[in-house]
C-alpha cells in the first residue's frame, strides 16, 4: 500500500468501517456520532465554569470502554469521543469568559480581559464570533500542523533512532515535562520520579508482581484509570471543594449576564484580525509541540504578542476584539499540536493527550509511538489505518466546528448557570460511579479516592500533577526500552551513552534539569 | 519569604526522602524478586529492581534538594490551604456514603426476606439494586453541597436524590452489562 492508499483507508474506516444505521448509500458511522457528541459536550463542558475538558474525558473513559467493548472497533468511537471533546472544550471555555467574566477554563482567562467589556458594551455576540473564528482557525492549523509533522517525525525517529537513543528521548521527554510545568523544577522532578515509582508497583517481568506487598488486590496492578482520574480529577474536585468551604463568595449572588447584543462579524473585520490570529496560532502550535507547556502560557504569549501588534483603539484590555482573537487563537493551536508528541513518540504532552494514549493502551490494538507511521507496501499497518481515520475525525470535528461553533457558543449563554458547589459533587458521585463500572470493583473506587486525596495534597504544596501523570502513563514504555536496548547492546552497562544523539539526549536532559534549577532558583511567588 | 510556605516545602522534602529511603532500604528489598541487574542463565539482564530503586533514588535528590533549598533560603511560594476542619467533614462524607452504598442492600434485603435470601441473589434486579446507590450517593452529593455551601437545606436533600437518580438511570438502563456500585462485587 502506498501513502494515498492508507490516508484513504483511513477516510474509509472512519465513515463506514463501524456503521451505526445505514441508509441505502448512506452510512453514519459510530465514529462520527461519537465525534459530534463529544464535540457539543466538549463546548457545553467547557462553558460550564468549574469544569473542563479533562473532567469529562475521566468521565467518558470508562464509561465508553464499558460500553464498545475491548475490541479493536472499540477504539474510533472512544478516540473520537476524546477528540471531539477536546476540541469542543477549548472553544467554550470563551462562552463564560466573555459573558460572564468567568474563564470556563484556566485558558480563557485572557478571555476575559477583553471579551467582558464588549460583551458589557453590548457586543457579546460579536465577542463570541470573535471567539469562535479565532479558535476554529487556530484549531485548523494547527491539525494540518500534526497531520504533516507527525508521520515526518514518526519515519525521522524509526529511521535514525535506535533502542538507546529512543529510550534516551523519553529520558529527556520526561525531564522536560518535570521541568517545565508547575513554578518549582525539584518539585516537579519528585512529582515525576514518585509517577515512575507508583507505576513500578506490581508490574516487572518477574512471576512474582514486585512490590505487590503480598496483597490480592495490588497484584494484577493499580487499575490505571482510577489512579489517573484519582490524581487528575478527584484531586481538582477537593481542592475546589475546600475553596468554596473557606471562601464567602459561595453566598454571593451570581453576577447577571448581559445581553448578547450585535453579533455580526464582516468579512472585512474577520481580514483585520487575521494578522494577530496568524501570529497566535504559530505561538500555540510550536508550544503545543512541547511537552508538558500548557494552553495557559500560550493564551499569555499569544496575547502578549497581540499587544505589542495592535494599534488604534480600543486598546488591548478595554474591549479589543483583537485581544480575545490573539488568545483564542493561541490556545486552541495547542490542541492539535499536543498529540504531536502523542501520537509520533508515544510522549503524552498534556492532559486530553494522556487520555488519548490511556484509551489506547486500555483498549489495545493502537500504541502511539514512532511503530505507527510504518509505511509498509507489502503488509497492511492496521496501526496506521487508525492513525489516518483518527486525523479524519478530527477534521470533522473541524468542520462540526466551523459550521456549528458559532451557533452553539451563542446557545449556551443561557444555560451554564449551574453553580459549581452543586456541579462538584454531582461530577464526584459520576466518576465515582465511571470508575467502578469499568472494573466492577469497589477497590478501584479506594483507589480512586486515595489517589484524589494525593492530588490534593501536591496541589496544595505546590507539587505539579502532569509529571506524576506522565511519568505514570510513560514508566512501561520506558522500562520496556531501556531493557531492550540494554539487551541490545550485550548488556554494555555503558549502552545509554553508547552514541552520540542518545550521549546527546541525556546531555540535553542534564542540562535542562540543572539549568532550569538554576535559572529559576527559588520558585517564583504565587502570581 | 512566608513562614507557611517554608514549613510546607520542608514537610514536601521530608515526605519524599522518607518515602524514597523506606522504599530503597525496606520496601524494594524485601518485595522484588529481582536486584537493579540479574543474571537469568549466564544472561545479564536489568532486574525489576531497577525501576523502583532508580525513581527512589530520584525522589530522595529531588527532596533533599527541596528540603536544603527551603533551610537555606526559604520558600517565596505561598502554599494552599490544608484545612483540617474541611478534611474531616469530607472524609466523614465519603466514608458515610460509601458504608451506606455497601450496606444498604444487604441490610435491607436480609430484613425483607428474613434473612432467607442473600442479597448477592437481587442485586441485579430493581428495586434492589438502586437502594445502596440511591442512599449513599444521595448522602454522599448532599452531604458534600451542604459543606461547600456552608447550609444544608431539604432543596439541596432533593437536588442530590434527583441528581443520584438520574445518575442511576443513566447507567442502568441503556446498558445490561453495567452493574452500580456496589452491585458487582458483592
Amino acid at each position: 500500500m502506498g501513502v494515498f492508499d492508507y490516508i484513504l483507508a483511513g477516510i474509509f474506516e472512519a465513515f463506514t468501517a463501524n456503521p451505526a444505521l445505514v441508509l441505502g448509500p448512506l452510512v453514519l458511522s459510530w465514529p462520527v456520532i461519537l465525534v459530534v457528541l463529544g464535540f457539543f459536550t466538549g463546548v457545553l463542558i467547557g462553558a460550564t465554569p468549574g469544569l473542563s475538558g479533562p473532567f469529562v474525558m475521566a468521565l467518558a473513559l470508562p464509561i465508553l470502554i464499558s460500553i464498545f467493548g475491548f475490541t479493536p472497533d472499540a477504539l474510533l468511537p472512544v478516540l473520537g469521543f476524546l477528540v471531539g471533546v477536546m476540541k469542543g472544550a477549548t472553544l467554550g471555555g470563551a462562552v463564560p469568559a466573555i459573558l460572564f467574566n468567568t474563564p470556563g477554563t484556566p485558558d480563557a482567562f485572557m478571555t476575559t480581559l477583553d471579551g467582558h467589556p464588549m460583551a458589557k458594551a453590548g457586543q457579546g455576540g460579536k465577542a463570541l464570533r470573535v471567539a469562535h473564528f479565532a479558535s476554529v482557525t487556530g484549531d485548523t492549523f494547527s491539525d494540518i500542523v500534526l497531520f504533516v509533522c507527525a508521520p515526518f517525525l514518526a519515519i525521522s525517529i524509526e529511521a535514525f533512532l535506535g533502542l538507546p537513543e529512543k529510550a534516551a528521548l523519553m529520558i529527556l521527554s520526561l525531564s522536560f515535562v518535570a521541568v517545565v510545568v508547575g513554578k518549582d523544577t525539584w518539585k516537579g522532578l519528585l512529582s515525576a520520579c514518585f509517577g515512575l515509582f507508583v507505576a513500578s508497583i506490581a508490574t516487572g517481568t518477574d512471576t512474582y508482581p514486585r512490590l505487590s506487598l503480598g496483597s490480592d488486590v495490588l497484584a494484577p496492578g493499580l487499575p490505571t484509570i482510577a489512579v489517573v482520574i484519582g490524581v487528575l480529577v478527584v484531586g481538582e474536585i477537593f481542592v475546589s471543594l475546600q475553596e468554596m468551604y473557606l471562601s464567602k463568595r459561595a453566598r454571593q449572588a451570581p453576577a447577571e449576564a448581559p445581553t448578547p447584543g450585535d453579533s455580526g462579524l464582516s468579512l472585512r473585520e474577520r481580514r483585520k484580525l487575521l494578522p494577530f490570529i496568524g501570529v497566535s496560532m504559530g505561538i500555540g502550535t510550536v508550544i503545543g509541540a512541547l511537552p508538558g507547556i500548557g494552553t495557559t502560557l500560550a493564551a499569555a504569549m499569544g496575547y502578549t504578542a497581540g499587544r505589542k501588534m495592535h494599534r488604534g483603539t480600543p486598546a488591548f484590555g478595554e474591549g479589543a476584539p483583537e485581544g480575545i482573537a490573539a488568545t483564542e487563537a493561541a490556545n486552541s493551536a495547542v490542541s492539535g499540536a499536543n498529540l504531536i508528541p502523542a501520537l509520533s513518540l508515544g510522549i503524552p504532552g498534556n492532559v486530553a493527550a494522556v487520555f488519548i494514549i490511556l484509551a489506547a493502551d486500555t483498549i489495545g490494538g493502537f500504541n502511539p509511538g514512532p511503530g505507527v507511521f510504518r509505511f509498509t507496501a507489502d503488509v497492511v499497518n492496521p496501526e496506521l489505518v487508525v492513525a489516518f481515520a483518527l486525523f479524519t475525525l478530527m477534521v470533522v470535528a473541524n468542520l462540526l466546528n466551523w459550521l456549528t461553533g458559532a451557533w452553539f457558543m451563542r446557545l449556551l449563554g443561557g444555560l451554564i448557570r449551574i453553580p459549581k458547589q452543586v456541579l462538584l459533587p454531582i461530577v464526584l458521585l459520576l466518576t465515582v460511579t465511571s470508575v467502578y463500572v469499568e472494573g466492577s470493583a469497589m477497590s478501584d473506587v479506594y483507589i480512586l479516592l486515595g489517589f484524589g486525596f494525593l492530588g490534593y495534597l501536591m496541589r496544595v504544596s505546590g507539587v505539579p500533577i502532569l509529571p506524576f501523570v506522565i511519568a505514570y502513563i510513560l514508566a512501561g514504555p520506558m522500562e520496556t526500552a531501556i531493557r531492550n536496548a540494554f539487551e541490545a547492546s550485550g548488556s554494555d552497562p555503558w549502552f545509554l551513552f553508547s552514541s552520540p544523539i542518545s550521549l546527546a539526549f541525556l546531555a540535553l536532559a542534564a542540562a535542562i534539569v540543572l539549568g532550569a534549577g538554576w535559572l529559576r532558583g527559588t520558585p517564583s511567588s504565587d502570581s | 519569604m512566608t513562614f507557611t510556605g517554608h514549613l510546607r516545602d520542608l514537610a514536601v522534602a521530608l515526605t519524599g526522602c522518607a518515602f524514597a529511603l523506606l522504599a530503597l532500604l525496606v520496601w524494594i528489598p524485601l518485595d522484588v524478586d529481582t536486584g537493579v541487574i540479574d543474571v537469568w542463565r549466564r544472561n545479564v539482564r536489568i532486574g525489576d529492581a531497577m525501576l523502583p530503586v532508580f525513581s527512589a533514588a530520584g525522589m530522595a535528590i529531588a527532596g533533599a534538594v527541596i528540603g536544603v533549598r527551603s533551610l537555606m533560603q526559604g520558600s517565596q511560594t505561598t502554599p494552599g490551604a490544608i484545612d483540617l476542619a474541611f478534611l474531616g467533614w469530607l472524609g466523614l462524607t465519603l466514608v458515610a456514603g460509601l458504608a451506606l452504598m455497601l450496606l444498604t442492600g444487604p441490610v435491607v434485603a436480609w430484613i425483607a426476606t428474613g434473612g432467607e435470601t442473600p442479597y448477592r441473589v437481587l442485586r441485579a434486579t430493581a428495586p434492589w439494586k438502586y437502594l445502596g446507590f440511591l442512599l449513599g450517593g444521595s448522602v454522599m452529593t448532599f452531604g458534600l453541597m451542604a459543606l461547600s455551601l456552608h447550609r444544608p437545606s431539604c432543596r439541596l436533600a432533593a437536588l442530590a436524590f434527583v441528581a443520584t437518580l438520574v445518575i442511576a438511570l443513566l447507567y442502568d438502563l441503556p446498558f445490561d452489562n453495567l452493574q452500580l456500585p456496589p452491585n458487582g462485587d458483592i
